[in-house]
């Protein structure tokens, strides 16, 4: 496992870092242009305000990460016909799945951590009148950061299954766009739409009063998608870990 | 009775019902360069999958080093080496790097490297990406990585599919070699029966996923022993004098056709033709090639 998994970053494609660097960025000019463009002047300039915009922004653009960077890992291989190789070497097929799975999450950890920084930063920047509420930010970013983790199997899954990387992409570009309509649904359909873990597990929610944005809430139900999502994450991850070992390699 | 470094006990894949590869028995004795013959779509590849793993056998059992491989896949993979089909590597990366990925995951010494890059003569390229590599380099850097880890076994699917006849030549002495210098033991498919005559020392044909033929490779080519062919005169009187006098012979289109038979022989008959007033016209000497034997074989589908 170690050594796969020591081998595997020899292939990792540039493309992954470069994912990891431009999200952060991303998000940040845009939390930041926002603010600076006096849109959120109305409603008040505040910490939860800003959280909630960047928030929108994260739940698209994380699943987007997930997507690209599953693919790329993916493609690595399906590329190299490295496939009827890999297998055939002394180490369980396990391994070789979970080291992909490893660095998809190490990934948008990194990603994570960058925002998370980043945020901190750009807030100080903009100088709110409250102190840096640091526990909000960590749950603003690392709730949809498990609740995250049954995109993660789905997407490195279907890449992994499918040599045509246009496939899972389209599916991963689909989704990340429609990750927050999903979450209209009632919760009871809400909870098997896995796409729409990452936006229910924001801490905030925006308080919408005749159709329009009035400010920011707190949501009740937050705490429940980051452990959903590890759950979920699980059993997707096992699933399909038993499909890549069993199924024919050409 | 166990001496087999690969046998295989009734294998079966089938897709939706239909077989790829039916019942099959593969022996392969220690030292042998075992020549898996069959036409295009015949189950070759279908067959050298599930003996590394990747595929999985619908039925049957497949033994390696006299261990099964369901169970102890891992233990028989790590005295393996295999080339599928077309090579597999990361253009991206050098082939030292290449190599070295799989280096570690074996867990063999650096100093290997170095020497499979001498055995097939990419040490100079080693630092070149693949992806600028002709075909015949890339093959050989696939050779080079099945022989990372000094296998017992080596696995190759049409290793000169691809190449021109320069690098089928090379890749032709490089597998001969192997047995002696290394005591490995080799398992090759083609499609082209020249290929393994040159270099097998047992075969196995297969047609339609059926082993029609395993032997070694000389009982293939007494197959080919040559023939006379006699043009005479009076056919059916010719043939009835022969028989009479006990010789085995049998008539053929306008002519009649005995086994081979040395010089002597060839001129008594000769006279006792001459005797009962029939003029031989013509006594040929004609040889099948193994390529008719071969074509013969997969057009009968039965055994020899």
């Amino acid at each position: 496992m170690i050594s796969v998994i020591r081998t595997d970053f020899k292939k990792i494609s540039k493309l992954n870092f470069m994912i990891v660097i431009v999200i952060p960025a991303v998000v940040m000019l845009m939390g930041w242009g926002i603010f600076q463009g006096g849109m959120m002047n109305k409603i008040g300039r505040s910490w939860e305000t800003f959280l909630m915009q960047v928030n929108t922004v994260i739940t698209f653009l994380i699943p987007m990460g997930i997507t690209i960077i599953g693919c790329s890992l993916a493609n690595t291989e399906h590329k190299a016909q490295a496939w009827k190789l890999m297998l055939a070497l002394p180490v369980t097929k396990r391994s070789i799945y979970l080291s992909k799975f490893f660095y998809l999450i190490s990934f948008i950890f990194l990603i994570c951590l960058l925002l998370s920084a980043g945020i901190g930063i750009v807030g100080t920047v903009l100088n709110f009148p409250q102190n840096i509420p640091v526990l909000l930010v960590l749950k603003q970013i690392f709730y949809p950061f498990l609740a995250s983790i049954p995109i993660m199997a789905f997407q490195l899954w279907l890449s992994l299954s499918i040599k045509n990387q246009a496939f899972p992409m389209v599916i991963g570009i689909f989704t990340a766009v429609f990750s927050y309509t999903f979450t209209l649904f009632s919760s009871a359909i809400g909870n098997f739409l896995f796409w729409a873990y990452p936006a229910l597990a924001s801490p905030l929610k925006p308080l919408i009063e005749n159709g329009k944005f009035n400010g920011v809430g707190y949501s009740s139900s937050a705490w429940l998608y980051p452990i959903l999502g590890v759950v979920v994450g699980v059993l997707f991850i096992y699933i399909g870990l038993k499909h890549f070992t069993r199924k024919d390699v050409y | 009775m166990d001496s087999y470094i690969v046998s295989t006990e009734k294998l079966t894949k089938s897709y939706r019902g239909q077989h790829a590869v039916k019942d099959l028995n593969l022996k392969v004795k220690e030292g042998d360069i075992y020549g898996f013959l069959g036409p295009n779509g015949a189950g070759k590849t279908t067959t050298i999958r599930m003996l590394l793993g990747l595929v999985k056998p619908t039925d049957g059992s497949i033994s390696v080093f006299n261990k099964s491989l369901k169970k102890d896949r891992i233990q028989i993979l790590g005295k393996v080496g295999s080339l599928v089909e077309s090579p597999s590597y990361y253009g991206k990366l050098t082939a030292l790097e290449n190599l070295n990925i799989i280096r570690q995951i074996l867990g063999v010494s650096k100093n290997r490297v170095d020497e499979v890059l001498h055995i097939v003569r990419l040490t100079k390229a080693k630092n070149k990406l693949v992806k600028e590599f002709s075909l015949g380099m890339k093959q050989r850097l696939g050779i080079a990585i099945a022989l990372l880890g000094n296998p017992k076994l080596l696995v190759l699917d049409e290793p000169t599919n691809g190449l021109d006849p320069a690098g089928i030549e090379e890749m032709r002495e490089l597998i001969k070699v192997l047995p002696k210098e290394y005591g490995m033991t080799v398992i090759v498919s083609s499609h082209l029966l020249s290929e393994i005559d040159q270099i097998a020392t047992h075969v196995g044909i297969i047609n339609e996923g059926n082993m029609i033929f395993q032997d070694s490779i000389d009982i293939l080519r007494q197959q080919s022993n040559p023939s006379i062919y006699l043009r005479v005169s009076d056919l059916g009187e010719a043939h009835s004098i022969l028989l009479s006098h006990n010789i085995r012979v049998s008539r053929k289109n306008d002519s009649i056709c005995l086994p081979y038979v040395h010089d002597k022989s060839i001129g008594d008959i000769n006279k006792l033709l001459n005797d009962h007033s029939i003029s031989v016209y013509r006594i040929e000497e004609k040889k099948r090639s193994l390529e008719k034997i071969f074509l013969d074989i997969i057009g009968r589908g039965g055994s020899l």
